[in-house]
């Protein structure tokens, strides 16, 4: 992927331009504006949380810019802008409270935190819109629970996920 | 340089020049916008804001974090953020509260609320979940707000809001890691042309090929009139329907009518993407979906728990076997209004559904009491993010 942030196009007076100026100009212009940044992953195994724990997903579905990180658990932003996180996750039955967390170059916002029940799964979601320098900051999935339980992911419909879109410059 | 202005993508004609001017205000104004569109982030960090029982308090903000069209001013009005633009803002809050009164009594429900379209303030209630005992307790929620009158201290505004029936004064938690929050962005124009395809892009033709109408009209006018007016979904429940408890979590589940095509239903639909029918909102064209649905119910003596999903048929998910995306159950009280979300982006092909399911556990297999009316009522919220 090629594309990056535009700058808003001039157009100078007096000045003949080549079809590659209007392809900078217009067609990578627009082209980052309809694709944007996206980054999207799931965990389809087990893992114990207690306490804040990052969630290790094992599947990744697109991330066009390469920032995932395997070995840390950590997506790169490209580029410098506002990003959306949206994540969550589900646990095994248990009394527990449990926080869905995501981080941001190891600030954790604990964004959403309910009671769940041993009569079934719990988890929970949530979304932060947080600013990101490009090369620097990353995004990471956290879980917290209060107590050990496991991610429940013996459903399809209960694996956890995490997704960033770009915004906004 | 002055802030863009909401782009009218005018067509071009049969050997036309391409001058200069007419790029600018096309080309330049649009990538202005949609680059750097309107949006706002406010939170609550200097001040722990005292809320009054089972009274629906707006919610001072008093930091910035983000406010790119100056729609929001601490010292004069900090609860509110007023519409820069006209459109339709995607809105989301989350409100975090320790009970210290009787911990693990009543409940905790963020809220956004407003004035739209010059019309009366009203709060719309996102998840309402029991107090955590002992720990604290974060609540939120998404709506989708029609900024239509728009300017700073005359025009409509959004505000974060909370409610809390403890039982008593509570005071809101903020910290490093945990604080109201409220964000607002703009997702589009509240009037466009629809249907378009998503943008191609095309690369401009080099000579001898010419430079034609053809080509403006579909790499720029068509262009600029997708991106700003996109996709946009929102439907709120307005028809009685009764939640039947289930043991355990279901592959599947229960479809939430929203009962009817009134403006008191829905409330956004740009592409006309939603039956009512079938209950059914289907993607008018491929891409990237921010979707988030919430389920509000009025529990029964023996509620356990309770679950709000996007049901979604896709190839792209469960090997296009239809399935519901759960956000988690949580635990119920009783006899109370209990309110669950769930939020995901979706890559979805054109003629991909989704809808909005529910779970509801019940020690006496009572059927939960889907709300109509009020706060807290179910909502789906579907807007295209990118190809």
């Amino acid at each position: 992927m090629s594309l990056s942030p535009p700058l808003i196009p001039v157009f100078p007076a007096g000045y003949g331009p080549l079809p590659a100026d209007f392809d900078t100009w217009v067609q990578d212009s627009f082209g980052f504006l309809t694709a944007q940044v996206v980054f999207r992953a799931e965990q389809h195994t087990t893992q114990t949380l207690n306490g804040f724990t990052p969630i290790t997903y094992d599947t990744i579905l697109e991330d066009p810019y390469s920032g995932w990180n395997a070995f840390t658990g950590e997506w790169l932003a490209p580029f410098s802008g506002w990003y959306e996180i949206t994540l969550g996750h589900s646990i095994a039955t248990a009394t527990v409270i449990t926080e869905a967390v995501p981080e941001i170059s190891g600030t954790l916002y604990e964004m959403s935190e309910v009671t769940c029940t041993s009569s079934n799964e719990g988890g929970t979601s949530a979304s932060l819109l947080a600013s990101m320098v490009g090369g620097i900051d990353y995004v990471r999935g956290v879980a917290w629970t209060s107590a050990s339980v496991s991610i429940d992911v013996s459903s399809e419909g209960r694996v956890p996920w995490i997704e960033v879109s770009f915004i906004s410059q | 340089m002055p802030l863009p202005v909401l782009p009218v993508a005018t067509t071009w004609s049969s050997e036309e020049l391409v001058l200069a001017p007419a790029l600018r205000a096309q080309v330049s104004n649009a990538v202005a916008l949609l680059a750097a569109r309107p949006m706002f982030i406010g939170t609550q960090t200097a001040a722990n804001q005292v809320i009054i029982d089972s009274t629906t308090t707006t919610i001072t903000l008093d930091t910035e974090l983000a406010d790119t069209w100056s729609g929001h001013q601490i010292d004069t009005d900090p609860s509110r953020y007023y519409g820069m633009l006209p459109g339709y803002y995607l809105c989301e809050a989350t409100v975090p509260l320790v009970d210290t009164g009787s911990p693990g009594t009543g409940t905790l429900s963020a809220q956004i609320g407003g004035v739209q379209a010059g019309g009366a303030q009203t709060y719309f209630g996102g998840m309402r979940t029991p107090n955590n005992n002992g720990h604290a307790t974060t609540a939120t929620a998404a709506k989708l707000m029609v900024m239509q009158n728009v300017g700073y201290g005359t025009g409509d505004y959004i505000q974060a809001a909370v409610f809390q029936s403890s039982g008593s004064l509570q005071s809101l938690t903020n910290s490093a890691t945990k604080f109201p929050y409220l964000s607002a962005r703009w997702a589009g124009a509240i009037a466009g042309t629809q249907p378009l395809i998503v943008p191609t892009n095309d690369a401009w033709p080099v000579p001898p090929t010419l430079l034609g109408h053809v080509f403006m009209n579909k790499n720029v006018r068509d262009t600029i009139s997708y991106l700003i007016y996109p996709p946009v979904f929102e439907a709120q429940q307005a028809a009685n329907q009764a939640l039947a408890s289930q043991s355990s979590v279901p592959a599947t589940g229960t479809t939430i009518t929203m009962g009817s095509n009134s403006a008191s239903a829905i409330s956004a639909d740009t592409y006309g993407a939603w039956s009512n029918t079938t209950n059914t909102w289907t993607a008018p064209v491929p891409g990237l979906y921010y979707a988030y649905g919430q389920v509000g119910l009025t529990t029964a003596a023996g509620a356990v728990s309770h679950a709000a999903g996007l049901t979604v048929n896709s190839a792209n998910y469960n090997s296009g076997s239809t399935y519901t995306i759960w956000g988690g159950t949580m635990a119920a009280g009783a006899s109370t209004v209990s309110v669950n979300n769930v939020r995901r982006r979706l890559r979805l092909n054109a003629g991909d559904t989704i809808q909005l399911a529910g779970f509801y556990n019940d020690s006496t297999s009572a059927n939960g009491s889907l709300n109509v009316a009020g706060a807290w009522r179910s909502r789906l919220i579907v807007v295209w993010e990118a190809a």
